[in-house]
């Protein structure tokens, strides 16, 4: 593996974690909390985070693993010492390092806990084959990041790429061939993001509009705003927005019929692509234009 | 007594059967003879094929007098992607070389072209529309 050529490798972030990877890793599994990554032929790469209440003890969560890898037939756990290498990559953490064994897979992993942001993690790498190429887990390790300290938090996945206001919790997801589809919500507030594909082939027989009257079903909540073409960045697009009334009675039918008066949109045709974006978002109260701008602006695919 | 212990039935590993991904992309889809296509309006592809009736249901049919004598066929209509995909499918091609040609072609993320790719050979083989070659009987077949 080419470890020289870091600046190839492609960001992997998540829920609140990032990393860089190898290109040729791809996440394999994925949960709110949990990320596998395999290079084509098996897994590399598993990780799991969680936030922490109260105080946190490494010794308490090696002796569950212990405990689950003594189930395993064949399989040997034990607690090392962080290596030398990692020591460095891993200096803003309360670190424990372990080592499991069983049949052609190895793993070597650890348990990583960070004061500032109160979450533990756990990393572990596959080594199969006894094939440990030691530079590729430290360039993991050197950029791995378990919090945001800025505002806008980064979500890479599957080539997509988004920026995300940090008071944004993932709702719901889904990652299907042809559809993406991210939802983000902040009290009342919900933030779609969308990704269909290949636009070439969807908008073979109709343009944009019709498409999207026609076929996009995902978002059908925001069928009575009254859309309109426009253009972003040069490509061609859809915008609507409708803004409900603040009046008490309209909110209150509002939260019963749980339609939400405020709404906006933004869908465009990504030519470079290949694909259609989209981000849509619903509110109780008025919504914030201009932070919908920027999610957009920092919206694409890789 | 000691009764002798049941061996498991596994279910993977069948004789000549992918152990591997890597092993499972090396394999060329290889359509069924016996499905007919033809092309309609848009390029889309309609495939007919053979519908495989279980025994004891076709045994039962033709004891109600149920069962006629012309063979039962289906019909499937591809989408424009899938229509592609048939197209591609030359016996020749390996599940990768459809994956690599996918990407390049609708610029797709390759997890998502192997997903769709996978998923939609999974769909076609599940009807019996294609099989899989492995690559050890194609180098038999080239020794022999």
């Amino acid at each position: 593996m080419n470890v020289e050529n870091l600046e190839l490798w492609k960001r992997v972030a998540w829920n609140g974690i990032s990393m860089r990877v190898p290109s040729q890793w791809e996440v394999s599994s994925l949960a709110k909390s949990y990320l596998q990554l395999d290079d084509g032929t098996g897994p590399v790469l598993e990780l799991k985070w969680q936030q922490v209440r109260g105080v946190f003890s490494h010794q308490d969560h090696l002796k569950k693993l212990a405990r689950h890898s003594k189930a395993v037939p064949g399989l040997s756990f034990q607690q090392t010492s962080l290596p030398e290498e990692w020591q460095q990559a891993l200096r803003h953490f309360e670190t424990q390092c372990f080592e499991w064994q069983g049949g052609e897979i190895n793993g070597k992993g650890v348990v990583l806990y960070c004061p500032a942001s109160k979450q533990a993690s756990l990393l572990q790498f596959y080594q199969t084959r006894g094939i440990v190429d030691s530079k590729v887990q430290l360039g993991v390790l050197d950029s791995f990041r378990d919090h945001c300290e800025e505002d806008m938090v980064r979500w890479s996945l599957f080539g997509l790429n988004a920026l995300m206001p940090k008071s944004f919790d993932l709702v719901r997801y889904r990652f299907e061939p042809g559809h993406y589809q991210l939802e983000f919500q902040d009290r009342r507030d919900c933030v779609d993001l969308n990704r269909w594909g290949p636009a070439d082939l969807l908008l073979k027989k109709s343009d944009l509009r019709h498409w999207f009257e026609k076929k996009c079903k995902e978002l059908n909540w925001c069928r009575s705003t009254s859309i309109q073409e426009d253009s972003y960045h040069g490509n061609p697009a859809l915008y609507g927005k409708r803004r409900g009334s603040d009046s008490y009675s309209v909110r209150l039918w509002a939260k019963i019929s749980r339609k939400l008066p405020n709404v906006w949109i933004r869908i465009w045709h990504l030519y470079s692509q290949n694909q259609i974006m989209a981000v849509g978002a619903r509110s109780l109260k008025s919504l914030d234009e201009q932070l919908l701008e920027e999610i957009c602006r920092n919206y694409d695919m890789a | 007594m000691i009764w002798p212990r049941r061996k498991k039935l596994q279910k993977r590993h069948l004789k000549g059967e992918p152990s591997t991904r890597t092993e499972a992309f090396a394999c060329c889809p290889v359509k069924n003879r016996e499905v007919l296509e033809e092309e309609v309006e848009g390029g889309a592809v309609v495939l007919t094929y053979p519908l495989v009736i279980r025994p004891w249901l076709a045994a039962v049919a033709e004891r109600l007098g149920l069962r006629s004598r012309e063979p039962l066929t289906r019909r499937l209509q591809l989408d424009e992607m899938g229509s592609l995909t048939w197209s591609l499918l030359d016996g020749k091609r390996t599940v990768k070389d459809v994956v690599d040609f996918l990407c390049r072609r609708y610029k797709l993320n390759r997890r998502e072209a192997e997903v769709a790719t996978t998923g939609f050979l999974r769909e076609l083989g599940k009807r019996g529309l294609v099989g899989l070659r492995s690559p050890h009987e194609d180098n038999r077949e080239k020794s022999t």
